[in-house]
């Protein structure tokens, strides 16, 4: 083999790589899908939760994301290197924060829409730095 | 030391697993359709070089099905990854004109 053809063959794997990455965008939406639910769903509980009743609306929110991810991802044709781990740290992350959340502000009572909504956005926050790093890396 | 052309895999070499290998590399997984559209080949030339692949156990083939429609998911295994990563490296090695550092 010479220089020529393995300059060729390289560029065909760079080739490759960015056609796997551009097949591999589907995460972006998940998490970003996921943090907007968050932000919407997580003030909902805590402002609603003087009235039971009304949790309905924001749990029937949740569930049709739930309904909606396992539709999404099984419609997936490529699961990009690394995703996993990447994926597993970031539900990692927001689990924690989305327990904090639920312990701190739904489980005490607060409901001043400026803190609720505040607190939201930081359960949110790993999902939406998790869009944003895996559009980085297209 | 030795010359680099030595460390090419012999199976990895040909064009068309070369591809293959290069999309599975980018990727922990990938539908059979999705590298078959990437690759530009027929179903039944990827089913032959996935073959030769999974035999050498550079390849891993898992079936399964989402919803009723089946599906056929193509992963690289530790051992196609080490052998993609010295391929790589051989040709590097080749394109830059410098020996390559074995063991």
């Amino acid at each position: 083999m010479e220089p020529d053809d393995a300059r060729t063959a390289l560029l065909e794997v760079e080739r490759r790589g960015r056609e796997v990455r551009a097949g591999s965008r589907w995460p972006i939406t998940l998490l970003t899908v996921w943090g907007v639910v968050t932000v919407v769903v997580e003030p909902a509980f805590a402002l609603l939760s003087e009235r039971p009743w009304s949790l309905v609306f924001p749990m029937a929110v949740m569930l049709g994301f739930v309904a909606w991810v396992g539709v999404f991802a099984a419609r997936q044709r490529v699961v990009a290197r690394g995703f996993a781990r990447r994926y597993l740290t970031v539900v990692a992350v927001w689990a924690v924060l989305h327990t904090g959340y639920i312990a701190l502000i739904t489980g005490m009572g607060v409901r001043d829409p400026a803190i609720v909504v505040a607190a939201g956005l930081v359960v949110a926050l790993p999902l939406f730095a998790g869009a944003y790093a895996e559009g980085r890396r297209l | 030391m030795s010359h680099p052309r030595h460390e090419l895999d012999e199976v990895i070499h040909s064009p068309v697993r070369m591809s293959i290998m290069a999309v599975l590399a980018a990727a922990d997984k990938a539908e059979f359709g999705f590298v078959r559209d990437t690759v530009e080949i027929t179903d039944s030339a990827l089913s032959k070089q996935v073959a030769i692949l999974e035999r050498v156990e550079y390849v891993k083939v898992t079936k399964g099905y989402v919803g009723k429609r089946p599906r056929t998911w193509l992963a690289l295994s530790k051992t196609g990854r080490d052998a993609y990563a010295r391929h790589l490296a051989a040709l590097r090695a080749i394109a830059e004109g410098r020996p390559v550092r074995t063991g």
